[in-house]
C-alpha cells in the first residue's frame, strides 16, 4: 500500500511540476509540419512552417532567430571582364562549404536582438556565413598561434558579397525579420519556403531564443530533402555507376535514333 | 508541366524544353546537321546548368546522327574514311578535355571557349553565306553551278591511300586533322561539328556529295557517343530524363524537317543554314557585347 502510494506520487510530482524552477529550465520547443521533403518529378518548390513555443510569460522579454542551413557544397563565382569588347567569366574563385539553401527568419531585426560577435558565431544573417577559399587560404604562425590567411585580399569581401548576392537572387538565401510571427501566448511560426533549386540533401534547422542578447535556448530539428522514384534512381545510377549510366544513355540514344528511322519509313508521320 | 531534373537538379517546363526540341530538330533535318550549337544555348536559356546542357545535348546530337546515317543508307557510307575522322576525333576529344583543365587551372577555359564560340559560328556563318549566295544568284540567272577544281592542296599530301567509296586517292592526315578539329570542339564546345566537317568534306577533301552526309553523320554520332561517355563518367552531368524530352522532340521534329528538305532546292537550304549560323553567331555576340546585369556570375556544385 505504501509503495503505490509512492508511485502515484511521483506520478503527480512527473505530471505536474512546480512551477518555479522547472519552467525556466524548459526553454525554446520546436517542430517542423514535415520531417522530410519529397522531390518528385513535379517537385516545384515546397513550403513548410516551423512551430515553436516558448514559456508565456517569457514572451515579452524573449527574441526568436529560425535559421535554415542547407547542404554544403562548392560554388564557383566568376567576375564578368570585358575581353575584346565580349564580357566574359574571368578569374574565378571556389568557395567551399557553401550552404545550399540559407534562411535566417528573427521576429524583430537581427541587428536590434543579437550583437555583432555572437551574430558572427552563430552565423544568423546571410552576411555572416562562414565562406572559405581554400585555394587562396594559407595558415601562418602569428603570436604563437595559427592564423587562416587568404591571398585574395580585399576581394575575398568582394566576391563573398557577389556569391550571397547572387544566392539570394535565386532565393536560395534569405533574410527575413519579421519572419517569426508569435501566434497566441508563447506559440510562435516561421514559413520555410525552399524553391525548386534548392539541393538535396540534410537541412539543419535550428530555433534560437535570445533575451537581452545573451543565447537562452536553441533547439535543432533535421530536415531530410530526398529524391525519391524516379529521380532517385536516375541520380543514383548516374552517381554510382557513371560509366554504366553513359553506355545505358549512349544505347537509348542509338534506339531512339533508330526508332526515329523506321517511324519515317512507314510513314507514320 | 513543370518537371524536375534530377541530375540538373532544376525544374523545368517540359512543354517549352520540348518545343525547342522539336524546332531545333527540324531544322536539323530540314538542313542535314545535328543541331548542337543551338540546342545548347537553348538549353541554358532554359535555365539549365552549362555543364548539364552541354552534356546531355551530346546524347541528342548522337541520336539525330544514328538517324541520318541509317536513313542515307549503308551504300552511301565510306567506313574506311569514317573511322580515319573518328581516329583523329577521339584524340581531339581527350585533347580538348584536358585542355579545358589545364585552361582551368589559369582561370582562362571560360574565355577560351567563348571566344571559340564566337569565332567559329561567325567564320563559318559569314563564308558559308557568301558562297551559298554567289550559288543562289547564278540559280536566279540560270548559269550553271560553279564547277570547283577537282583537286586542293589536301590532295597533294605524301603517303596516300584509297577510299573507294569516296573515290578518292589522299593522305589519311587531312581528313585524321579534320576528325582531330571536330573532336577538340565536341569537347570544348558541346557541339557535333557537323557545320565545320560538311563543309569541309566538300571544299576541303572533295567527297561526292552522296558520300558525305552518311559519313560526317557517321563521325559525329561517334564522337558525340565518346563524348556523352566521358561527361557520364568522369562529370555525372548527363540527365537521362532531359535527354529522353530531346531526343522525342528532336525526332519528331527532324522527320516534319526532312519532308519540307525533299521538295526544297540544295542552294536554298545552304543559303538558309548560313543565315542560322550566321544569326546564332550574332546573338551569342550581342548577348556578350552588352553590359551584363551583376559584374559576377555563379556555378553551383561545381566538382573541382
Amino acid at each position: 500500500m505504501m509503495r503505490v502510494f509512492f508511485l502515484m506520487a511521483m506520478i503527480l510530482f512527473i505530471s505536474f511540476p512546480l512551477n518555479t524552477s522547472a519552467r525556466t529550465d524548459e526553454g525554446v520547443a520546436a517542430a517542423l509540419t514535415a520531417d522530410t521533403v519529397e522531390v518528385t518529378a513535379n517537385f516545384a518548390g515546397a513550403r513548410l512552417s516551423l512551430y515553436g513555443a516558448i514559456d508565456r510569460a517569457q514572451k515579452d522579454d524573449t527574441d526568436i532567430v529560425v535559421v535554415v542551413y542547407g547542404p554544403l557544397s562548392k560554388v564557383r563565382v566568376a567576375q564578368k571582364d570585358r575581353v575584346l569588347g565580349l564580357w566574359v567569366d574571368t578569374d574565378p574563385v571556389v568557395f567551399e562549404g557553401v550552404p545550399g539553401y540559407y534562411m535566417a527568419a528573427s521576429s524583430e531585426p537581427l541587428e536590434n536582438i543579437v550583437p555583432f560577435a555572437l551574430r558572427r558565431f552563430y552565423q544568423l544573417g546571410p552576411s555572416h556565413l562562414r565562406l572559405r577559399v581554400p585555394s587562396h587560404e594559407q595558415t601562418i604562425e602569428q603570436f604563437g598561434l595559427p592564423v587562416v590567411i587568404s591571398d585574395l585580399g580585399a576581394d575575398y569581401e568582394t566576391y563573398r558579397q557577389a556569391l550571397i548576392r547572387l544566392m539570394s537572387r535565386e532565393q536560395l538565401y534569405n533574410l527575413d525579420p519579421a519572419g517569426v510571427r508569435f501566434l497566441d501566448g508563447g506559440l510562435f511560426r516561421a514559413d520555410v519556403q525552399l524553391p525548386a533549386r534548392a539541393p538535396t540533401g540534410d537541412y539543419l534547422v535550428s530555433v534560437y531564443a535570445f533575451q537581452n542578447g545573451q543565447l537562452y535556448s536553441k533547439r535543432s530539428r533535421v530536415l531530410a530533402v530526398n529524391r525519391v522514384g524516379l529521380e532517385r534512381m536516375i541520380y543514383d545510377a548516374a552517381h554510382q555507376h557513371g560509366w554504366i549510366y553513359g553506355a545505358f544513355s549512349v544505347t537509348l540514344a542509338v534506339v531512339f535514333g533508330l526508332g526515329a528511322t523506321l517511324m519515317s519509313r512507314r510513314r507514320w508521320l | 508541366m513543370d518537371l524536375y531534373l534530377p541530375i540538373a537538379g532544376v525544374s523545368v517546363n517540359a512543354i517549352t524544353i520540348a518545343m525547342f526540341s522539336m524546332a531545333v530538330g527540324f531544322i536539323s533535318g530540314l538542313l542535314g546537321i545535328g543541331g548542337g550549337f543551338l540546342m545548347t544555348p537553348l538549353l541554358v536559356f532554359s535555365g539549365i546548368p552549362p555543364t548539364v546542357a552541354a552534356a546531355t545535348a551530346t546524347c541528342h546530337i548522337m541520336s539525330a546522327a544514328s538517324t541520318g546515317v541509317v536513313n542515307a543508307g549503308r551504300r552511301s557510307l565510306d567506313g574506311k574514311m569514317a573511322s580515319v575522322l573518328a581516329f583523329g576525333g577521339l584524340i581531339g576529344v581527350v585533347i580538348g578535355v584536358e585542355a579545358i583543365k589545364w585552361l582551368s587551372g589559369f582561370g582562362l577555359a571560360d574565355i577560351i571557349v567563348t571566344l571559340t564560340y564566337v569565332l567559329f559560328l561567325s567564320t563559318i556563318g559569314i563564308t558559308m553565306t557568301w558562297e551559298s549566295a554567289g550559288a543562289l544568284r547564278r540559280m536566279h540567272q540560270g548559269l550553271p553551278p560553279k564547277v570547283l577544281p577537282k583537286r586542293t592542296w589536301a590532295h597533294h599530301i605524301p603517303g596516300r591511300m584509297r577510299f573507294r567509296t569516296s573515290r578518292l586517292y589522299i593522305s589519311p592526315l587531312p581528313p585524321a586533322g579534320l576528325g582531330f578539329l571536330t573532336g577538340i570542339l565536341a569537347a570544348l564546345m558541346g557541339v557535333g561539328g557537323g557545320f565545320i566537317l560538311a563543309p569541309a568534306m566538300i571544299y576541303m577533301l572533295r567527297m561526292p556529295g552522296r558520300v558525305i552526309t552518311a559519313t560526317s553523320q557517321l563521325q559525329i554520332m561517334l564522337i558525340a557517343g565518346i563524348t556523352a561517355m566521358m561527361h557520364a563518367g568522369r562529370n555525372q552531368t548527363l540527365d537521362l530524363l532531359l535527354a529522353v524530352i530531346l531526343m522525342v522532340g528532336g525526332a519528331i521534329g527532324a522527320q516534319i524537317g526532312a519532308r519540307f528538305a525533299i521538295r526544297a532546292r540544295a542552294e536554298v537550304l545552304r543559303f538558309a543554314l548560313a543565315a542560322i549560323v550566321l544569326l546564332a553567331a550574332a546573338r551569342l555576340t550581342w548577348g556578350m557585347a552588352l553590359p551584363p546585369e551583376d559584374a559576377f556570375s555563379l556555378v553551383l556544385g561545381v566538382g573541382e
